[in-house]
């Protein structure tokens, strides 16, 4: 069985608690993504946003024009920008100016919802996406 | 020559083939800082307004087995009241982190300019070209590293430990920091106590200035114990001895410090500490060791105490939340407890989003049988 780090059950369950029941079996598979694809990307951002899709095909095709400039496997700054777009994280002064994946990436470093030693550049495993999305929520959460 | 061509080519080749991997990030931050000083300033001339631009970069990849690769520069433009202009690469670092090697171990590796610091901060925390390297194994920390002072530009350098370097300071044809060359090795134990650090670290410095004569070797040895006391309490100790080898004396310091964070007490901070530097002690670099009066790290005894707190933390947005106002008080005496003066500082630093800070800080000094002094300072940050 897959070891999953402590903070990555939190943000697991965290999220999950938001889910129904029939998308658990989809979040492992999420879990279990190396290099999270942008389906699956958008699969997250939309159960969250409580419009739970049937599929991560669905997902996509809704929040196709989302990811229209991202490629199939979005770094942390895309990750980062789709998901201050989507769940309307505070912004900077140069993000609001000029948005894009480098100043999101910038803006959710500095509110603390990205904490590991990554770079704007680097792929996104399945298990950090749900890491940097709890936080997103709990964010969200605090400022509600 | 040949072979040099080539081994770039294989270099260009192998970074080319990695394409996918990479990843770039640059910056343009602004930074301005301008002050206010009243009473007689020691200094005949100081720095009161100070604007310095920043071009850094980034340039990052992975390798086989999580190994992972990072070049990164810094830029700067400077410009002061005190000199027109002053532009030098105050970064330019390549660094590489192997994970599992040796045995389980993650070793760092880092070339090229860089800040070297000492377990205390106050004897070394200087710019060098160098090298650093870092065996860590959790419970135990290796490093050793060494660098050369001599190739930055002395306006930005603050290593004045001899006469000569004094003069030279003073000498506008001196363009050059003091050549000097250092060794540092640190090992941190592992822990007999949980969450209780104990290190020791060896710092050897040669002077390079040519001719003969006045020049300064040293060599700096540290014991420090840090670690968590209790719930929510830290404590920091440590002993220093400094030895001059070219006129065979050597001083002591000793510094303890207890710290308390309490995020839930509205972001406080607070600290208590006594640093104590005998007669003969000196530093490397020279620290800072207040905000109005700074003196050298010899023949002093400082208390002081330091409180912060962020009054919005976890309210509001993140403008308030990152609005943090701090309190400091501090007391000097002579190494012999003769009372100096006594300093009190204030703070508020504002930082609304990723891209904007600024702070304005005031501090009064009150020397014993002196006139006060007063600063008054406003620092503003743009990161683009």
């Amino acid at each position: 069985m897959k070891k999953i780090p402590l903070m990555a059950a939190a943000a697991c369950l965290f999220v999950s608690s938001l889910l129904s029941a029939q998308s658990g079996g989809i979040i492992d598979e999420i879990l279990a993504e190396n290099e999270i694809s942008a389906e699956s990307a958008a699969y997250l951002i939309l159960c969250v946003a409580g419009e739970e899709p049937a599929s991560r095909r669905e997902a996509m095709e809704r929040m196709r024009d989302r990811f229209a400039r991202i490629g199939e496997k979005p770094t942390v700054g895309e990750y980062a920008f789709v998901l201050q777009n989507e769940l309307g994280l505070p912004r900077g002064f140069f993000s609001t100016l000029f948005p894009g994946p480098r100043y999101s990436f910038r803006d959710l470093k500095f509110l603390g919802i990205i904490q590991e030693r990554v770079h704007p550049g680097d792929r996104l495993s399945g298990e950090r996406a749900l890491r940097i999305l709890g936080r997103a929520l709990e964010e969200k959460e605090d400022r509600s | 020559m040949n072979r040099r061509i080539s081994c770039l080519a294989a270099l260009l080749l192998a970074l080319l083939a990695a394409g996918p991997l990479f990843a770039f990030d640059y910056g343009l931050s602004l930074d301005n800082s301008s002050t206010l000083e009243w009473g007689d300033s020691p200094e005949t001339d100081p720095e009161l307004q100070r604007d310095k631009v920043s071009l850094w970069g980034e340039q990052f990849w992975s390798g086989a087995g999580g190994a992972r690769y990072r070049l990164l520069f810094n830029l700067y433009y400077l410009y002061t009241n005190k000199m027109a202009f002053l532009a030098e690469p105050d970064l330019l670092e390549f660094e590489m982190s192997w994970p599992d090697t040796a045995g389980g171990g993650v070793l760092d590796l880092a070339l090229g300019r860089f800040r070297f610091f000492d377990l205390t901060g106050i004897v070394l925390d200087h710019g060098a070209d160098g090298a650093f390297a870092e065996l860590d194994y959790s419970v135990f920390r290796f490093s050793v590293g060494a660098g050369y002072t001599g190739l930055h530009l002395k306006p930005e350098s603050d290593i004045n430990m001899s006469a000569a370097d004094w003069m030279d300071d003073a000498d506008d044809g001196v363009h050059f920091a003091p050549r000097r060359l250092f060794e540092i090795l640190t090992v941190r134990f592992p822990e007999i106590i949980p969450r209780q650090k104990l290190s020791v670290e060896a710092l050897a410095q040669q002077d390079r200035r040519s001719g003969s004569g006045g020049t300064l070797d040293s060599f700096h040895t540290t014991l420090r114990w840090d670690g968590a006391a209790w719930n929510g309490f830290y404590h920091d100790l440590s002993v220093t001895g400094a030895f001059n080898l070219s006129e065979n004396f050597q001083g002591l310091m000793a510094r303890g410090a207890l710290r308390w964070f309490d995020e839930d007490f509205y972001g406080s901070r607070a600290a208590a500490e006594f640093l104590y530097a005998g007669e003969d002690f000196f530093t490397l670099s020279t620290p800072t060791l207040g905000l109005v009066n700074n003196p050298a790290p010899a023949d002093l005894l400082r208390l002081s105490l330091d409180y912060s707190i962020r009054p919005w933390n976890r309210r509001f947005s993140p403008a308030l939340r990152n609005l943090a106002f701090s309190a400091a008080g501090r007391l000097y005496f002579t190494s012999r407890r003769a009372f100096l003066g006594q300093e009190l500082e204030g703070g508020l630093i504002f930082r609304p989003s990723a891209d904007f800070g600024a702070s304005l800080t005031a501090g009064l000094w009150a020397p014993e049988g002196g006139d006060y002094r007063g600063l008054v300072r406003l620092d503003f940050s743009i990161g683009l």
